[in-house]
């Protein structure tokens, strides 16, 4: 494939992603590989390249100052040659001191970037030496060329990591998955002062594009698979529970590995959920007599459909099951005729069709970098549990009186508190991954969220909720702005997960009440229109605001929202205000 | 002229296909510098699934150098 540079292809309605990128080697190849890739998720590319070996000089720019992302490619060649060239003839304290000062010039330059710039920055690791220069002995000790740059990376991952928006990005892990494909190029490197292959180039800027994916809430959430053929081996309604292929020891193995990889992304938060096509008593037949032999339980699953449904239908009632769009769903499958039939008809959906072999099924379903998040939190470790408890709920609430008596019977308790050290990362991801109930659907980084909670006009609100069937942690983020004219509902979102259960009553009220002790004449609210919000568009109306221009709505504080009633206590700032 | 060749100049040389022609080389074409020139062979290398050595790579500044190193190659149209 051949990646144009050339920008009148982009449509004028792309919003534009800027780029600076800082190094000591040609970055300017990397151009049309970021260019196309910025347009396949939706963005114009609109990149600076600074000067050749100048990026602690560039990290001042303006243009580092308004990029969007700022990369920070140093290599070794240049900036530590005696720990490339003549390692062999350093002694320990030299190479320490040679490794220290690149250490010092990388972290310089990150720090120069963030001085002016609130970017997401992305900083080359060092490549370690495919031919260490002691040969079979360099390994042996920490001295060593590639343990000294393996160490050297460690300390700049540690330095770096003080700063929530600087990433590493790895190469010698973009080499090692390109293997055998050629990484280094000598020649371009001779000619031009290109270190890279093309293919090289391309899986890095794949790299980078994976770290703004997630910053821009693009990325995945919940893996949707099937089960004859890919969580085991034949067909249960010809084989029969007991002879499906599934288990620790061969021929079964590559399918509990399968299982095992599906686990651990249910581990990062992602949600699993099995769609097949299947008599519903063989499928469960299989998880209760094999679960022996099968890492995965029913219960693993946020949503399951079996049924003889077309599987189109089945993934749009998993999506609004778990109030989640489409494009948040990962389509996995070993039939062509399913990926394709998702494919066509719901393009949003990213189908992954398994290879032939089932010991590839496991790589392939890694080698989509889907589903990263920016931040890890122990909400990503326990969603997948949550969402189990919310089937609970459903079904509890279908069972019982009212939806008041079901509400009370909750023992919901709230607490409303400002953003802190401990929530900072949850509260940006929430701006970065939430979609439908979001008012202004603003992305905000940790840095922006920090500023916002540093700043005197502005309170950053979090809240929590638990009940009897379990804590749902951190759920709702709101940013109030206070100005002049009042406070300015800038952000305003929740997790879909908590909805109908009156939690955004209580964030209101307690925004309400902030505004109201700062001596602010009313709480302005925004709503942002996009393509996945329409459920709140009657939001603000829905609790007596009066609408105004450009989707401004004002409610007087003479008249303050109460706090919902069916809380068993409500805990705002410290204060208990329902007990 | 191989328009496959022709192609790829004008995407990596931002240049309107019709203006390339058979005599076009690094001389008269402005966007040809040393980087375009880079892409240009990497980007030639990988539609062709062909390897150039550093001495050649430097010297293909012109459509009738690239078409005879293809040649050789067994690459005609």
């Amino acid at each position: 494939m051949l990646e144009s540079a050339r920008q009148h292809d982009d449509g004028p309605s792309l919003p534009s992603l800027r780029w600076a990128l800082l190094g000591n080697t040609t970055l300017d190849p990397m151009r049309a590989f970021l260019t196309q890739f910025s347009r396949e998720i939706g963005y114009t590319a609109d990149i600076w390249i600074g000067g050749y070996d100048t990026a602690l000089q560039d990290a001042s720019a303006p243009a580092c100052a308004a990029a969007d992302v700022v990369v920070i490619a140093l290599r070794l060649h240049t900036l530590a040659p005696a720990l490339v060239n003549r390692f062999a003839r350093l002694g320990a304290d030299d190479a320490r001191a040679e490794a220290g000062r690149a250490l010092e010039y990388a972290a310089s330059v990150a720090a120069a970037v963030r001085q002016s710039s609130g970017a997401l920055i992305l900083v080359h690791a060092f490549e370690t030496p495919p031919h260490p220069a002691l040969g079979i002995i360099d390994g042996r000790t920490r001295h060593g060329q590639a343990n000294t740059i393996r160490r050297l990376n460690l300390d700049l991952a540690e330095r770096l990591s003080a700063d929530a928006n600087t990433f590493v990005i790895d190469l010698d892990n973009v080499r090692a998955r390109l293997a055998g494909q050629r990484f280094d190029d000598p020649r371009t490197w001779h000619l031009g002062r290109v270190p890279y292959s093309r293919q090289a180039m391309r899986a890095i800027a794949g790299e980078y594009l994976r770290v703004v994916r997630a910053a821009k809430g693009r990325n995945r959430k919940c893996v949707v698979v099937d089960a004859d053929g890919t969580l085991w081996g034949g067909i249960v309604g010809d084989d029969g529970p007991e002879g499906v292929r599934v288990g620790p020891a061969f021929p079964g193995s590559p399918y509990y590995d399968f299982q095992e990889a599906l686990l651990a992304l249910r581990d990062r938060g992602v949600l699993l959920a099995l769609c097949s096509k299947n008599d519903p008593q063989a499928v469960a037949d299989v998880f209760a007599t094999r679960a022996a032999d099968m890492p995965l339980k029913w219960t693993d699953f946020a949503a399951v459909r079996v049924n003889w449904s077309d599987k189109a239908r089945n993934l749009r009632e998993i999506a609004a099951e778990l109030n989640i769009g489409l494009d948040s769903l990962v389509f996995v499958d070993d039939t062509a005729h399913e990926t394709a039939l998702v494919a066509e008809l719901l393009p949003a959906v990213h189908t992954i069709l398994l290879p032939e072999d089932p010991v590839d099924f496991r790589d392939a379903l890694a080698a989509c970098d889907l589903f990263d998040t920016l931040t890890f939190s122990d909400e990503d470790r326990r969603r997948s549990d949550m969402y189990a408890a919310e089937q609970q709920r459903k079904a509890e609430e279908s069972a019982s009186i009212s939806v008041e008596d079901y509400l009370r019977g909750l023992n919901m308790e709230a607490a409303v508190a400002r953003v802190d050290d401990g929530s900072v990362a949850r509260v940006a991801q929430l701006t970065q991954k939430t979609n439908q109930f979001n008012l202004t659907t603003r992305r905000y980084t940790e840095h922006d969220i920090r500023r916002f909670a540093a700043s005197p006009d502005h309170d950053v609100f979090t809240i929590r909720v638990r009940d009897r069937l379990g804590d749902s942690g951190l759920v709702g983020v709101a940013i109030l702005r206070h100005d002049d004219a009042g406070s300015v509902l800038d952000t305003f979102l929740m997790s879909c997960r908590v909805l109908g259960r009156g939690v955004e009553d209580a964030l209101l009220a307690a925004c309400m009440q902030a505004s109201v002790r700062r001596g602010m004449r009313e709480v302005i609210g925004e709503f942002i229109p996009t393509a996945k919000n329409a459920r709140v568009a009657d939001f603000y109306p829905s609790r007596g605001f009066a609408a105004d221009v450009c989707n401004r709505f004002r409610r007087s504080n003479v008249d303050p929202i109460a706090f919902p009633a069916h809380f068993k206590s409500v805990v705002v700032d410290g204060e208990q205000v329902i007990a | 002229m191989n328009e496959r060749v022709r192609h790829i100049l004008g995407v990596v040389l931002e240049m309107p296909e019709q203006q390339i022609s058979e005599s076009l080389s690094a001389e008269d074409a402005s966007s040809w510098d040393s980087i375009h020139h880079l892409n240009l062979v990497m980007a030639l290398e990988e539609a062709f699934g062909v390897s150039f050595s550093s001495d050649e790579l430097s010297r293909l500044t012109s459509y009738r150098a690239i078409a005879d190193a293809l040649a050789r190659r067994g690459i005609t149209a």
